[in-house]
């Protein structure tokens, strides 16, 4: 629906017409594709910079890495080096940018490691319910749905700890 | 005779069952609406002392006697320690209910100062099983608003908190499983856990 409204309302992508008329934008990754495919988590990973994941997810972010444009343009020693450091200063800027929230659960939690894996599998799972029961790309947000925000559903591993 | 007996108790059935359908709709309505009421004005109490003047010590305390009142503390102490609740003995369980007390209060009110000039909005509520589950977004200054689901216990009786879900982590949820690993990594043994959360309270205060 964005596609089509912002290309012709919107002067070819040039203008978000489409957020006006009840069609926000939002963020996905490949990772959530793949879940919603059916393909489960498998264990869960810390990978370097990039934090939590998991097998899938990390392989939803090579996909991702390699469908954004900016990874094939240019070439050369300078291109190279500016996109290395594209990447790592991706990592150490959201690093900072969640310091307080780590140190503070590095601080409250009595096992820091299963905390952030709770709460990376607990958000990741939330974000792929979403997506599932969200048809957002066809009805617009003023449209009064059934779907329930927010739930949550307790995995039998969650509960299984 | 039998004929008319039996037709005698078909309309009783067939009454009581319609007598009960249309109480249901209308309980759960009563029910979600109650939550409803509920959230809103531990919300509100919770904003007014965080936002309003006074020390960070007497914010805590005014804090404290909120949680104490709105939150099933003991129920969601229960929740967190999960399967090892059953192995505790009685004295375990009294000192590990006691310190769980001061942890969750510790762990809410550290920190204030970030939601100094917060404010929420009510969103819908829904029944689910026998809990009701009140969702509202949170907005803190400089902050995305986030989503948060609050699950309310007996809803229609004597409505409780007994979780609080921030863009889909549970928080009781999150706490047990910290606990379950802290256990599983100290060959189940709760007293060191109940030392580990005496060492806690202590760096706080």
């Amino acid at each position: 629906m964005r596609f089509l409204i912002n290309t012709t309302a919107g002067a070819l992508g040039f203008f978000d017409v489409a957020a006006d008329w009840g069609y926000p934008n939002h963020d996905s990754d490949f990772g959530i594709t793949m879940a919603l495919w059916g393909m489960p988590e498998g264990p869960y990973l810390f990978l370097p910079v990039f934090g939590p994941s998991d097998p899938r997810d990390a392989v939803g972010l090579g996909v991702n890495a390699a469908m954004d444009p900016f990874t094939w343009v240019g070439q050369g020693a300078a291109v190279r080096a500016l996109d290395w450091s594209r990447w790592v200063m991706n990592g150490v800027d959201q690093r900072e940018r969640h310091l307080d929230d780590i140190d503070s659960i590095k601080k409250t939690a009595l096992d820091p490691y299963a905390t952030f894996r709770s709460l990376y599998r607990q958000h990741r799972t939330s974000q792929i319910d979403d997506a599932r029961n969200d048809s957002r790309a066809t009805i617009p947000v003023w449209f009064p749905q059934s779907a329930t925000p927010g739930q949550v559903t307790y995995s039998p591993t969650a509960l299984r700890n | 005779m039998l004929q008319r007996r039996r037709f005698m108790v078909m309309t009783a059935a067939s009454l009581l069952t319609g007598i009960q359908w249309l109480a249901r709709p209308a309980n759960a309505q009563g029910a979600t609406d109650r939550a409803s009421t509920f959230i809103k004005s531990i919300g509100d109490q919770l904003v007014a002392v965080v936002n309003g003047p006074g020390s960070d010590r007497d914010k805590r305390a005014r804090l404290t006697a909120i949680i104490d009142n709105g939150v099933d503390v003991d129920g969601v102490a229960r929740f967190c320690l999960g399967r090892f609740w059953r192995t505790a003995s009685p004295d375990q369980q009294h000192r590990y209910m006691e310190l769980f007390h001061q942890v969750l209060v510790n762990n809410i009110t550290a920190k204030i100062g970030d939601y100094r000039g917060v404010r929420f909005q009510m969103g819908r509520s829904q029944q689910r099983n026998e809990e009701a589950v009140v969702s509202t977004v949170v907005e803190r200054p400089s902050n995305p608003p986030t989503n948060v689901d609050w699950i309310v216990s007996n809803p229609s009786s004597d409505p409780k908190v007994i979780d609080v879900v921030a863009e889909g982590t549970s928080l009781r949820l999150t706490q047990r499983q910290d606990y379950a690993s802290y256990l599983t990594h100290n060959n189940n043994n709760i007293d060191a856990l109940i030392n580990a959360m005496r060492q806690q309270v202590a760096e706080a205060s």
